[in-house]
């Protein structure tokens, strides 16, 4: 294999480069360092000059300042044959072409390598033997490329990539068009290469959940200039998203890699329309995602809400927290403590209406229905109806007989979210803001 | 978009094709010799050949056939001194245009690219027309028209030369810029035939392709230019398989792309423009023939060019017997017969192809 | 250990140079070996003359097998008495035929021709023939084209003289030509030419009375063929309006901008010509064929309401650049001036 210490185990440096496309610039002022066997992550919007950085650091384009070396030499002097050997460079784009043979098309990498007048030799048959098993194409060396699917295509160009066996490779958008299982294989190909033969490569990616999990850094470009560059745990923060790409989204933690991974928000938090008067509090009684889609509704509606008690990790849960929506919790399938049956009283107390939605209920939040029946007489209620043929009573009865106590105190029932939006708006007391 | 051009596994063609095509090339050859207005027994026209090659020096090419040594000897110049040079002429005249739009196919990555897409033919034809229109040195208008010719072909070449050389343009403006030209030398050359319609007709013969009457001189002229240019640009076929994959792909791999390009657009002018002058306008050999060939050995250029060659050199061959045979005594212009067996080939060629599968 | 092998150095440039160099070296020998078999002298000629080209011509003298390629030529040729000496003539390949196309049945009974002289000779000459036929000499005209011309005298070495005359003058010299290359002729040719000169002085003279101011000059319209509503005329440059002009007549074609155009049929009803000549043939394919007198009579646009004298001519003379015409010119000064001119001897050409 090729993992001998190489010749060049020198630094690819892009120092203060400015790239210009006529009067606009698409680089200004970029430094970049990728070092052999790194995997660095090149992210950011459209228009952000991410090809154009690739390009530059191929050596395609000349940069109006600055300079793109390897080892201290600059790329641009060099001839193109030369920088072949040394850089490899794979377009997001490529004319669909002939119905080359397979290997003949891998093969191509090889031009720098081999002698013009002669045939392809020994070695750089070899080269593209082991571009082929790198990208597991070997079996398909009989066909065409015009024969081969969207996913084998774009690893037929990963290795004619990798036959180039040049120590740097710039790789722009490598998973496009790619469904998501080609996505995570072609990139797993890639990073365990780089990693096992000490390439540096660096990837211009759209999808930073996938660079927080293949690269060891990422650089990130707003509008032609390097405003961040470190590895994914560091850079990826609600911060960056909102000012590079202008989204709002929370960053988690994957706790199986401890990598971040990044939710995008939804929808709009507050109303479109500015208020002065306070929004109106709605309680919601809910659990095992039943309350998803009242919770959302309401806020929509610019209503405020709470929320309890939820057991811990259960999904309506992680919603209230995403959605800031104060809420009781428990530790799931433990009974409800004293203490939090309070905090159940102190968010019944402020808000102003109370929705249960359809939620199965057993021993353990039993406690959430019974308490409600001390305060269905000093607080609307609406129970939406569980849906039919459903088991929803785990409690022998009792949870049934606990409901139609409260119907029969006054709360009142419909099916679907917008029955219980619709009744909220025909209270009296209870209106959203003008 | 080029269409998808046969399997991989018709690689393995390449060889048998190629010697198939160079056998039948050698013996078209020769039993060209025995095709003309005038009927000489086949067994005198070969002991002509063997005598002439020199194989058979005590070769009496007439003994036995009862005719006068001065019959003989005219005979021995109607196959030697008059239908060999025009068979070499067209022999190679079919090899260069062929290697020419299998070159422009690949160049500009277009499958309706032809030798004279530059405009080639146009400027040719404006420079016999030069000649023919205003009667420049008449005594000398045989030897001076494929000067004129060649000249004039030379115009357009070099201006679409110098735009390659200029500032990165794509393929499309150069095609661009050869079709203005064209019609630009059009026009010029339809004011020409206004001026002085007699001319016309000798141009509409040179216009249609014109194989009649070449010299030894001719055919050496156009043997030598296209072995020597068709092997310079047969030796790029490597470049050009990987310029299909664009001027930035094949920059990245090593391939310097601007160079490669002026390089075989130059080649191509300076071979095509040569067959031109001493042959006219010939039509569809240089469209037809690397596609015919793509189909049987693959698209890949180091195989289609040389091979490309030998079809187009055996194709403007058999057009070439096929004009003298058609309505005997007339030999008929060449471009007819090419038209007439390209066309329907050509559109059976398009309307047959598979569609890009996903 | 480096797997890759080392990269290519700069001995692939000279590699390329030496690989061109070879080729062009093999190129010229090659080259030069054919133009020096090209230029093998081939033939020694007996006389050489300069033709109407300007081609100095080496030929023999009172060659005994010739090739006439054009009916202008055959013309000479046969006033010459040297038609035995013919063995090919040129014919132009069509329906009817070989000869039929290119020789008038007047020219072919007059000239004993018959098709097995034939050499196709348009739209290109058929050079294999002539070479069969083994002649030494061949006289062309201008349809024949330049590399054919070449062929003929390069590939197969026969001598080629090109007559091609523009003027009525220049058919004068090409009798001269051709009597350079047959001095056995050279009574007839001299008795030939002065007759030729005679009838252009005669026709020249004509300038005299108009000096005088004692004839009028008649408006002329010749024609040789309607289609469409248009009478189609010779034009200037051509040998029918050098006729007309010649014979003192005012011709309507003498200010079109081309040589063969066609006029608007209507156009002539109001110019009422005063003599109208009008051409026939008996099926040149390359005019418009109205050929009898009566077709025209039948068929022309307003032929009963043109008032002039309406005369026929043999449209073959006027095509023709030959003896024949320039005799003509006797016929039109007596059809353009009846009371001036005496009629000629013979029967109309």
């Amino acid at each position: 294999m090729n993992g001998a210490p190489r010749a060049d185990e020198a630094a690819l440096e892009l120092e203060g480069v400015s790239v210009a496309y006529g009067a606009t610039w698409a680089l200004r002022d970029v430094s970049l360092r990728l070092g052999p066997g790194e995997v660095v992550g090149l992210a950011g919007p459209n228009g952000s000059g991410k090809s154009t950085l690739l390009a530059a650091a191929a050596g395609l384009l000349g940069p109006a300042e600055g300079s793109v070396r390897i080892g201290g030499s600059d790329l641009r002097r060099q001839r193109p044959a030369t920088r072949a050997r040394r850089v490899a460079w794979m377009p997001q784009e490529e004319p669909p072409g002939d119905n080359v043979p397979l290997r003949d098309y891998v093969e191509y990498g090889r031009y720098a390598w081999s002698d013009r007048w002669l045939p392809p030799s020994g070695a750089d048959r070899a080269a593209t033997d082991r571009a082929l098993t790198e990208t597991d194409l070997l079996g398909l060396v009989g066909r065409g490329i015009g024969e081969l699917s969207g996913g084998e295509r774009q690893r037929a160009r990963l290795a004619r990539v990798l036959a180039q066996e040049t120590a740097y490779l710039l790789l722009d958008e490598p998973t496009a068009y790619l469904d998501i299982g080609h996505q995570l294989d072609v990139l797993e190909r890639i990073r365990s290469f780089a990693h096992r033969e000490r390439r540096g490569v660096l990837l211009a990616l759209h999808d930073l959940n996938l660079a927080a999990r293949f690269t060891d850094r990422i650089a990130v470009l707003a509008r032609g200039r390097v405003v961040a560059d470190g590895p994914p745990t560091e850079i990826l923060s609600p911060g960056l998203l909102g000012e590079v790409w202008g989204i709002a989204a929370e960053v988690r933690r994957d706790p199986t890699s401890g990598l971040p991974y990044l939710l995008p928000q939804l929808f709009e938090r507050t109303p479109s329309r500015p208020s002065a008067a306070v929004p109106r509090r709605v309680h919601v009684v809910a659990g095992g995602g039943s309350g998803a889609a009242l919770l959302r509704s309401l806020l929509e509606h610019g209503f405020a809400a709470s929320a309890g008690v939820l057991p811990l990790f259960d999904t309506d849960t992680e919603l209230a927290h995403d959605l800031g929506v104060p809420t009781a919790v428990e530790l799931p399938f433990a009974p409800i403590a004293a203490e939090t049956l309070g905090q159940l009283d102190r968010l019944l107390d402020a808000a102003e209406a109370v929705i249960v939605a359809p939620f199965p209920v057993g021993p353990t939040n039993l406690a959430n229905l019974e308490r409600l029946a001390a305060w269905v007489g000093r607080r609307p209620t609406f129970l939406l109806d569980q849906p039919a043929g459903v088991r929803w009573d785990f409690t022998d009865g009792r949870a049934t007989a606990v409901r139609d106590e409260l119907q029969r105190r006054g709360a009142a029932s419909g099916a679907g979210v917008e029955a219980a939006i619709a009744w909220l708006g025909r209270l009296p007391s209870v209106s959203p803001p003008a | 978009m080029p269409p998808p051009t046969g399997p991989a596994g018709s690689r393995r063609r390449a060889g048998p094709v190629a010697a198939l095509l160079a056998v039948g090339l050698v013996a078209g050859i020769f039993l060209s010799a025995t095709v003309g207005s005038e009927w000489i027994p086949f067994a005198a026209v070969l002991a002509i050949l063997a005598r002439e090659v020199g194989l058979g020096g005590g070769f009496a090419p007439c003994a036995g056939l009862a005719v006068a040594p001065s019959q003989c000897t005219v005979w021995t110049e109607i196959v030697w001194d008059a239908r060999m040079p025009s068979i070499l002429v067209a022999v190679f005249a079919g090899a260069a245009l062929a290697l020419s739009g299998g070159t422009l196919q690949g160049v500009f990555r277009n499958p309706l690219a032809d030798p004279y897409l530059l405009g080639i033919s146009s400027g040719a034809a404006v420079g016999a027309a030069i000649l023919l229109t205003f009667q420049l040195a008449v005594a000398d208008q045989a030897t001076l028209l494929p000067v004129f010719a060649f000249g004039g072909a030379l115009v357009p070449g070099l201006v679409i030369y110098a735009a390659a050389s200029g500032r990165r343009r794509g393929p499309e403006s150069l095609v661009l810029t050869g079709v203005a030209l064209s019609a630009l030398f059009s026009a010029v050359l339809a004011t020409f035939l206004f001026y002085n319609p007699a001319a016309g007709l000798q141009l509409s013969f040179w216009l249609l392709g014109n194989l009649q009457a070449e010299t030894w001189t001719d055919a050496a002229i156009v043997a030598g230019v296209v072995v020597a240019g068709g092997t310079l640009i047969a030796l790029s076929g490597r470049e050009l398989n990987v310029l299909q994959l664009g001027p930035a792909i094949a920059e990245s791999v090593g391939v310097e792309a601007t160079r490669h390009t002026r390089r075989l657009i130059l080649l191509s002018t300076v071979v095509t423009a040569t067959s031109v002058a001493f042959t006219g306008v010939i039509g569809f050999v240089g469209l037809v023939s690397p596609h015919v060939v793509r189909l049987i050995v693959g698209p890949d250029y180091r195989k289609v060019l040389p091979i490309s060659a030998l079809f187009g050199g055996v194709f403007l061959l058999v057009a070439w017997d096929l004009a003298l045979r058609i309505l005997p005594p007339l030999a008929l212009p060449v471009g007819i017969p090419t038209s007439f067996v390209g066309v329907p080939f050509f559109l059976y060629l398009l309307y047959r192809r598979r569609p890009v599968g996903p | 250990m480096s797997l890759n092998p080392a990269p290519p150095s700069a001995g692939t440039v000279s590699r390329t140079v030496l690989v061109v160099a070879i080729l062009v070296t093999a190129g010229v020998a090659v080259a030069g070996t054919a133009i020096a078999y090209d230029l093998l002298p081939r033939h020694a000629g007996e006389v050489t003359v300069v033709d109407d080209l300007g081609r100095p011509v080496d030929a023999p003298l009172n060659a005994s097998r010739i090739v006439v390629l054009a009916p202008s030529i055959m013309d000479i040729v046969y006033r010459l008495g040297l038609r035995d000496r013919v063995v090919g003539i040129g014919c132009t390949v069509g329906e009817a035929g070989g000869m039929e196309n290119e020789y008038a049945p007047n020219q072919t009974s007059l000239w004993g021709l018959n098709d097995s002289l034939c050499i196709t000779d348009f739209p290109t000459l058929d050079t294999e023939r002539v070479a069969t036929l083994q002649p030494q000499l061949v006289l062309a005209s201008t349809i024949t084209s330049a590399q054919q011309v070449q062929q003929l005298t390069d590939t197969y070495g026969l001598p080629v003289v090109i007559l091609a005359p523009s003027t009525l003058s220049g058919i004068v010299d090409d009798v001269a030509i051709v009597a350079q290359l047959f001095p056995v002729a050279a009574a007839t040719a001299t008795a030939l030419e002065e007759s030729l000169d005679a009838a252009i002085v005669n026709a020249t003279n004509f300038d005299t009375y108009l000096s005088n101011g004692s004839v009028a000059i008649p408006t002329v319209f010749l024609t040789y063929g309607f289609y469409a509503g248009e009478y189609y005329t010779f034009g200037p440059g051509t040998f029918g309006q050098s006729l007309v002009d010649l014979a003192g007549g005012d011709s309507l074609s003498a200010g079109l901008p081309l040589a063969y155009e066609g006029v608007n049929a209507t156009a002539i009803l109001a110019d009422q010509p005063q003599v109208i000549l009008f051409g026939t043939s008996w099926n040149d394919p390359y005019l418009v064929a109205n050929q009898t007198p009566s077709v025209w009579a039948s068929s022309a646009p307003y032929w009963s309401q043109l008032n002039g004298s309406k005369i026929a001519v043999d449209v073959t003379i006027l095509t023709e650049p030959d003896p024949t015409m320039v005799l003509a010119l006797p016929w039109y000064l007596y059809d353009l001036h009846p009371t001036l001119y005496p009629k000629p001897s013979g029967s109309p050409p």
